[in-house]
This record gives C-alpha cells, sequence and structure tokens, in this order.
C-alpha cells in the first residue's frame, strides 16, 4: 500500500519513517531533537524575521507603506480586530469541527475495513487512485451551488479535503499490521470485530495520526478557500473582506491570526498523538 | 473451558508432514508425536524448520503434506486448547499485562464474569512474580519480565498443549535460568501435566527441561535424533549439569547438530570453489 500516490500522503509515508527511526534511539536523543525542534532556535527565527520585517518597512516609500505595514501597525491592527477574529474563529470552526470530525471518522473506519478486507481494498484502491489526487478545491463551487446555504457546502468540502488523507493513510496503516500482530491475534482465537478494534486500530494509529495531521491542513485550505467564495463569517472572509477595502494592515492581522490558530490546532493534534502512543516510547 | 481429552491418541502427532515456502522444502516427511503429559525439547540449527514445526500444530500453517493431529483431531486452524508462547511478541505493546492477559481470559473463558477474569489476570501475573507489574506496558518491561507476562498469559488460557517458540532465547542468562526454573516448577505442578513442546537453539536448556530431545537437521528440515532424556526428576539445575548422562546426552546432541552443518557445508558448492577445486 505504500506506493499508493495520493497527493500530500506519498509525503506522509515518508514522514512516518524519519518520525519512526529517531524512535528507536535513545531517548536521550530523542528528547534533544524534540528540544531543537520546539526550543528557541526557532524564537531566535521568528525575531530574525520581525527584525527583517521591520527593517522592510523603513525602506519601502512612504506611499506604498499602506501595502507593506510595520510590524507595530499590524500588531495594532491585530489588538483592534479581536473580537471581529474571534467571531470569525467561531464562525469557521462551527464548520472545520463537524466537517474534519466526520471525515476522520468516515476515514479511520472506512480506511481500516478497507485495509483489512481484500474485496473491499480491491474495490476502493483504484478509485482512490483517481480520485484523492484531485485537489478538493475544485469542488467549492459546484458545492456552494449545490447544497443548501454555505455553511453545509463548506462543512461538505472541509470533509472532502480531510477525508482522502485519513482513509488512505488509515488502509495503508491497516494493511501494515506485522504478521506477527495476526498470528497474535489467531492464537488467542479474536473475532472479527475484536481483531478490528483492539490489535488492527491500536496498531494502525502511527498512520491515522499522520493522516489526521495532512487531513488538518486540507480542511484549514478548504474552510479558507471556501469563506473567500461565500462566507459572511470567518478567518477566510476576514483576510479577503480587508483586501477588498485595500485595508492591508488587518488583512495582514488576519493571515497571521489564521496561521496561529492553524497553529495551536496542529499543535494540539500532536500533543494527541504523543498521548495516544505513549506505548510506543 | 474443559478439553475433551483422549488417552488413546498422542497428544499431538505429525504423520509424514512436509512443508515448502515459496518453492524451497522447508519440512520434508517429518513425523513426531507427543504424549500428553510430556516435555519435548526441539532444537535444530536455523534453517531446520523448528519454528515451522511449532506454527504448524498452532494451525498458523498449512501442512503441504500430511497430516497434523491433536488428540487424534485433525489440526485445522489455530485453537484454545493450543497455547502459544512466541519468543518476543506474544503481548500487545498498547495494552497493559493486565489487559494483556484479561483478554486471553476472556477469550478462553467467556462464561466467567467481567470481574472475574481480572482477579485471574492479576493471579497469574502474581504466580509468575509480576504482581506489582500488571498496570505496567510491555515497553516499560524487561525482556524477561514480557516473557514472564506471556507465560502468565498462556497459562491463564488454560490450554492443555503448550507451544513455546524460543521463548527464553532473547534474555539474558540469569532471566533465562530464572524462567526455565518458573517453567519446570508449573509444568510439574500441574495435573494432569501439560504437554509442552519447546523449541529452542540451546541444548543444555533443551536437556535441562525435557523429556525427550528431538533434533532437527537442515535443508530441508526433518528429524536426525529422538533422544530421551533419563536424568530423574525433580532436576536441581546444579546436581543436572554434573551428571554423567547429561554430558553423554550434551555430546550426542551436539554430534548430531555439527555432523548436520558439515554435511550442509560439504555439500555447498561455494565450498568447492573456495578451495579451488
Amino acid at each position: 500500500m505504500t506506493d499508493v500516490n495520493i497527493s500530500g500522503v506519498a509525503s506522509t509515508a515518508f514522514n512516518d519513517i524519519g518520525v519512526a527511526a529517531p524512535r528507536r534511539q535513545s531517548l536521550a536523543q530523542v528528547r534533544r531533537v524534540g528540544k531543537v525542534v520546539s526550543g528557541k532556535e526557532s524564537w531566535l527565527l521568528v525575531a530574525g524575521i520581525l527584525v527583517l520585517w521591520q527593517l522592510v518597512a523603513w525602506i519601502v516609500p512612504a506611499n506604498n507603506r499602506f501595502l507593506f505595514p510595520s510590524p507595530a501597525v499590524t500588531a495594532r491592527a491585530l489588538w483592534a480586530s479581536l473580537p471581529e477574529l474571534g467571531r470569525g474563529t467561531l464562525s469557521s470552526f462551527i464548520i472545520l469541527v463537524p466537517g474534519y470530525l466526520v471525515a476522520v471518522a468516515a476515514g479511520v473506519v472506512l480506511g481500516i475495513l478497507a485495509g483489512t478486507t481484500a474485496w473491499l481494498e480491491r474495490l476502493t484502491v483504484p478509485f482512490a487512485r483517481v480520485v484523492a489526487p484531485v485537489p478538493p478545491t475544485v469542488y467549492v463551487p459546484y458545492a456552494i451551488a449545490l447544497l443548501p446555504g454555505f455553511r453545509s457546502a463548506a462543512i461538505a468540502v472541509v470533509f472532502i479535503g480531510a477525508f482522502w488523507p485519513v482513509f488512505v493513510n488509515s488502509l495503508a496503516g491497516a494493511a501494515a499490521v506485522p504478521q506477527r500482530m495476526r498470528d497474535n491475534a489467531r492464537v488467542l482465537g479474536l473475532t472479527k470485530g475484536e481483531y478490528l478494534r483492539r490489535v488492527v486500530f491500536p496498531c494502525s494509529l502511527t498512520h491515522i495520526f499522520s493522516g489526521m495531521s495532512v487531513g488538518m491542513a486540507m480542511s484549514f485550505i478548504m474552510l479558507t478557500v471556501a469563506e473567500l467564495f461565500g462566507a459572511n463569517a470567518g478567518l477566510g472572509r476576514f483576510v479577503q473582506f480587508y483586501a477588498d477595502f485595500a485595508d492591508y494592515p488587518r488583512m495582514v492581522a488576519g493571515i497571521l491570526f489564521t496561521g496561529g490558530v492553524t497553529f495551536i490546532c496542529m499543535r494540539g493534534l500532536d500533543r494527541l498523538r504523543r498521548r495516544t502512543l505513549f506505548w510506543q516510547r | 473451558m474443559s478439553f475433551v481429552v483422549s488417552a488413546s491418541a498422542a497428544a499431538l502427532e505429525l504423520q509424514s508432514v512436509s512443508f515448502s515456502y515459496g518453492g524451497s522444502a522447508v519440512l520434508e516427511d517429518l513425523s513426531l508425536t507427543v504424549a500428553q503429559g510430556e516435555l519435548v525439547s526441539l532444537v535444530g540449527p536455523s534453517g531446520s524448520g523448528k519454528s515451522t514445526v511449532l506454527r504448524l500444530l498452532a494451525g498458523l500453517e498449512k501442512p503441504t503434506a500430511g497430516r497434523i493431529r491433536h488428540h487424534g483431531v485433525d489440526v485445522v486452524g489455530p485453537g484454545l486448547d493450543r497455547g502459544i508462547v512466541f519468543q518476543d511478541y506474544s503481548l500487545f505493546p498498547w495494552m497493559s499485562l493486565a489487559e494483556n492477559v484479561t483478554l486471553a481470559i476472556s477469550k478462553a473463558h467467556p462464561d466467567l464474569s467481567r470481574e472475574r477474569q481480572r482477579e485471574l489476570a492479576e493471579e497469574y501475573l502474581e504466580l509468575v512474580g509480576l504482581g506489582d507489574a500488571t498496570k505496567k506496558y510491555p515497553q516499560e518491561l524487561s525482556g524477561g519480565m514480557c516473557q514472564r507476562g506471556a507465560i502468565a498469559r498462556v497459562l491463564a488460557m488454560g490450554a492443555p498443549v503448550l507451544l513455546m517458540d524460543e521463548p527464553f532465547g532473547a534474555l539474558d542468562p540469569v532471566n533465562r535460568t530464572r524462567l526455565q526454573d518458573l517453567l519446570l516448577e508449573v509444568w510439574s505442578s500441574t495435573r494432569p501435566a501439560r504437554t509442552i513442546l519447546f523449541v529452542t537453539h540451546d541444548v543444555d536448556e533443551a536437556i535441562l527441561l525435557a523429556d525427550r530431545v528431538v533434533v532437527l537437521g537442515a535443508n530441508p528440515g526433518r528429524i536426525i535424533a529422538n533422544l530421551t532424556v533419563g536424568i530423574p526428576r525433580p532436576r536441581s539445575r546444579k546436581e543436572t549439569f554434573t551428571r554423567a548422562e547429561f554430558a553423554a546426552l550434551r555430546r550426542t546432541v551436539t554430534d548430531h547438530l555439527h555432523g548436520d552443518m558439515l554435511a550442509q557445508l560439504s555439500a555447498a558448492d561455494w565450498i568447492g570453489e573456495a578451495a579451488g577445486i
């Protein structure tokens, strides 16, 4: 299954290897890598970018300054927009959360079934190979036209964006359950249901979390694209709205805020992954 | 759960069994019987198919030819009447020791209440000296503790036949010694005694534990010796190792193993080439 070449998924499979390899090293090494990833160095880069931003803002001629707001101007705009951005976040999450969660649930259940049932795998894999690489953004205009109301259309496209990575990774994980785990389950006489729930599912969790991570990134992309098309609130809508009015400080503030929200969500998912996969370390 | 034990038929029986994998013969025309309550060691070099014999008896593989029976009944697949201990993966890493053992008990004794199943799991873990570690996960435990857990699991299932595939192969000498003693203690204190087929590559271990040592040769796997161990039980480790019978038996087994290895080497073409013949 690892040869399934579906956008965003092949790279995840490689990520898997990259993540799994250090796990076999000593705990001290793993800690050191973890420290580098989330430690002072990354803040150094952030500080560097801020300084660069400020320098460029000084160089930019005065009559173009509205196009390239300085950090201070952007920070003021961000502060002033916080209530509106808060409401926008809420509005976006009403779309994001159900779309993403339903996609994860459906992707995991169907992926595990397809990865452990030969005829289901034969049925779905060729189809997935064709459909999954289609950039889900192409469905946005039609979903908005087809479905009643913007909200249901946006939930549907978020679902489509997140479903395929979760499905394909769950399938790969379920198909990759090692022979020894299968033997062990057979020796215990587990029923198919018990086998799927107590062996295949936990055994596939590494893959499932990779899929969930790609799926979450896709959800945010789909959300903001959908909001550019037809929302009256939300994070993507905020950015689009102030761009239309050439209020670039607010627009940049919106971009930064959206980045922050995405970062927090991805970070939360990573926490959940580490907590769930505690038995791997 | 109770198992019907027919007194007449052998507990385990392989009748002219052949097994090939990917076109090459792993086992050829192998016949072996193990009596009820007997502890038999299976030794052999890698490639002699000793694990395959175990997997066939467990029902995890099907023979290419021949018949495999358990108390006179054909083996068609895995069953809870034959417990297996693998070398290092009998426990699921995402379940605690107690959860692993409870899962096995819930399959072997579905009639018991959840509460009773959990109690039983604790009791068996206590029996193998893991009473304090029931909530621990396999990666938090040493290899020796994991194998204790695996033994607790297989004992808790109450199978009258135990198939053990190099269960102590990955352990350090101290843990290995302790677990050998534990196995003998459990085996000799249970009536009717369990039938055990014990695969190992350690000749000392094979003799110390077993009533009979079966030596396999490689390529294809076949029985090259079937030796009864006459050393009386209960066997103390120290006393057994100093006995003349032990030394003699040890020499016989190693001679068979070396003889087979030499036969393999001289049969190989590359030896001739390397020697420039």
